[in-house]
């Protein structure tokens, strides 16, 4: 598994006054399910539409399998685009446009039906290939987009946020089939999408953007547990930012003074703070947890919701500028009763599982 | 409740009522007339089969309706391909000041049907611009004769008369592709030539058949530019009409013809839209 299957390097995209994409380097690896995370505008989808050649970057170079494509026209490109509108042909059948790609290859009708009926299969979509795709509903429409992009057995395989027209309960199911769909064909997916939940669930690698710079590009868990700047942290997932000042620091490790907390020692993640620096100490609503001794906070109850499987608490204490939120399985909650359901509680903050992040930036 | 569903027939009956009176009304007279005799100038209205079974069967109608047919359809396709490059510039390249571009397209229709016509007589004429340019220029001796009063003239004539009728309809079934398709195509590697005969003229064809009707049904029954630029060769089945109902005063002929001019009409409309789908069938 090479790692630079897909390289851009310094790709530049402007409209005018407008920069889209800002001096992006990315490399993919092959095989590999990669995510383009973002909120709308930070220029994810323009840079699908460069590797796609729909669109091509004002400056910088992209390779595809140690080919330079950055000036090959979308036609001539190893690479297919679910589109995020499905953009199935509304005046062809589902099998015709399944097979649309395949005119090229100059097959026999048998050989052209055999390796429809195939990719139907693939997308547990069979017998629907007589029908129109005024017949289909969003679900399907997205499953026959998918399969007449595969066919063509694409290097890459590039995806505009695909699954954002459906509803919850199908976005999961369908989320699951693709990526057991990558897993068996072995394309390279290139997955945007501004969908949290839905890269950690889907990729091995994701690249965080934001006004068209890539912020943080690693594997999910690291993404969640170890952001990387205050952005990346506010995005991905809900994170609590309690600021503090640096005291000292000691190999591995960083005393933090911080409001209400008072001295916490951190680990130090590979940073190097000087005493005296602004700093955020970011944590994860579900890395509190209650205290039953005296070890821990009391802080008081502003709100509480109810989510099924957690609790989830907002609190404040003195110093805090924004209340915390904790959330406690249910389960927990359960066990602990009283104090749950009390004005104060008492919470514990675990410092290995917090991230200390510059203030700025 | 009942009435606030019979309402919007309600709000028809304006339109109703004039459509009744002068098409429903008319077609019903012309029925009447054709299964009627002029009897010198008398119409006698018994029933007789005598004029339809003469509209079927005169060689001189047979041969005015196929060359109707050949001159509108030539004129039509001609529109079409004249239409559809200027339908594809407004709903695809320009994106600014569309409404302006469409009324300059559209702006020989400002100009009276009669007066565009006439105008043709100035520049096919004998003594007309291009005989003079050519002649002036030296490239011909004396003008050309074959310019005016033929069926070439009639389709030169017609053509720009209504070929802006046909960019209409085109530029709006353009302007609804959702672009990604074209994108799309592309991207299943088509190139731009593949991805038009593919998606956007597939596409298209509800626009396209729209405009084949508009501009085939009323120069088939044309008869005022025959009149004015055909000659002696360019005369069509509007003209033989208008004379049953004129000099000849024979309205019962006229009628039978009429109705079975509409008939062929609509039958070579159907087989163009049969045969257009057939034809973007075979294409994909």
């Amino acid at each position: 598994m090479t790692d630079d299957f897909i390289s851009l390097r310094s790709i530049r995209k402007t409209y005018g006054p407008v920069i889209a994409v800002d001096n992006v380097d990315l490399d993919i690896a092959k095989g590999s399910f990669f995510s383009l995370l973002g909120p709308s505008g930070c220029g994810k989808t323009t840079l699908l539409t460069m590797l796609g050649g729909l669109d091509r970057p004002t400056s910088g170079r992209i390779m595809i399998d140690g080919v330079d494509v950055t000036s090959v026209p979308s036609y001539r490109r190893p690479t297919n685009m679910v589109f995020q509108s499905y953009a199935i042909f509304p005046h062809l059948s589902v099998a015709d446009n399944v097979g649309y790609g395949l005119r090229r290859q100059k097959l026999t009708r048998a050989e052209w039906q055999r390796r429809v009926d195939a990719m139907l299969e693939l997308v547990h979509l069979e017998g629907y290939g007589d029908r129109s795709p005024s017949q289909l509903s969003g679900g399907q429409m997205q499953r026959i987009a998918l399969a007449r992009a595969l066919i063509v057995q694409p290097k890459v395989l590039l995806l505009d946020e695909p699954l954002s027209a459906l509803d919850k309960r199908l976005r999961q199911s369908m989320q699951i089939e693709l990526r057991a769909i990558q897993r068996e064909v072995g394309i390279t997916f290139v997955f945007v999408t501004h969908d949290q939940e839905e890269a950690l669930t889907l990729s091995d690698k994701i690249a965080v953007m934001s006004k068209g710079k890539v912020l943080q590009c690693c594997p999910p868990t690291d993404l969640y547990d170890l952001p990387v700047s205050r952005e990346v942290a506010e995005f991905v997932g809900e994170m609590n930012l309690i600021p503090g000042i640096v005291e000292a620091q000691e190999p591995g490790f960083v005393s933090i003074a911080m409001p209400c907390f008072g001295d916490l020692k951190f680990p130090s993640g590979g940073r190097r703070f000087a005493k005296g620096d602004k700093v955020l100490v970011a944590i994860r609503p579900e890395n509190f947890s209650i205290a039953t001794d005296s070890n821990g906070l009391s802080l008081k109850i502003i709100n509480r919701a109810y989510f099924g499987t957690h609790l989830h608490f907002m609190m404040t204490g003195d110093g805090l500028e924004t209340p915390l939120t904790v959330s406690v399985p249910s389960a927990v909650a359960r066990a602990h009763g009283k104090a749950v359901d009390s004005d104060q509680m008492t919470v514990q903050l675990v410092p290995e599982s917090a991230v200390i992040l510059p203030q700025m930036g | 409740m009942s009435r606030r569903s019979n309402s919007p027939y309600f709000l028809l009956t304006p339109a109703m009522l004039t459509t009744v009176a002068t098409l429903a009304i008319c077609m019903v007279v012309l029925m009447v007339l054709a299964v009627a005799r002029q009897s010198y100038l008398d119409i006698d209205l018994t029933f007789s089969t005598h004029n339809v079974e003469l509209a079927l069967t005169s060689p001189l109608i047979l041969k005015l309706m196929v060359k109707s047919a050949l001159i509108s359809f030539g004129v039509t396709l001609l529109s079409l391909v004249l239409a559809y490059p200027i339908a594809y510039l407004l709903a695809f390249d320009l994106t600014r000041n569309k409404l302006l571009w469409l009324m300059l397209f559209t702006l020989p229709c400002w100009i009276s049907y009669l007066l565009r016509v006439l105008s043709w007589k100035l520049i096919l004429g004998y003594q007309g611009m291009i005989n003079t340019s050519l002649m002036g220029l030296g490239i011909i001796d004396q003008p050309i004769e074959a310019l005016l009063y033929n069926s070439t003239s009639v389709v030169i004539a017609l053509t720009h008369a209504w070929a802006p009728f046909a960019i209409l309809p085109i530029y709006v079934s353009l302007e609804k592709i959702d672009r990604s398709l074209i994108r799309a195509s592309g991207d299943l590697s088509d190139t731009p030539m593949q991805t038009f005969f593919r998606v956007i003229l597939p596409l298209s064809l509800p626009g396209v058949t729209a405009a084949f009707v508009l501009v085939f049904i009323p120069t088939f029954g044309d008869y005022v530019t025959p009149h004015l630029l055909g000659g002696p060769t360019g005369v069509m089945i509007g003209n033989f009409i208008a004379m049953q109902f004129g000099a000849s005063n024979n309205w019962p002929l006229g009628a039978a013809v009429a109705l079975l001019a509409m008939l062929v009409a609509t039958l070579l409309v159907c087989i163009f839209i049969a045969g257009s789908r057939h034809a973007i069938k075979a294409i994909r």
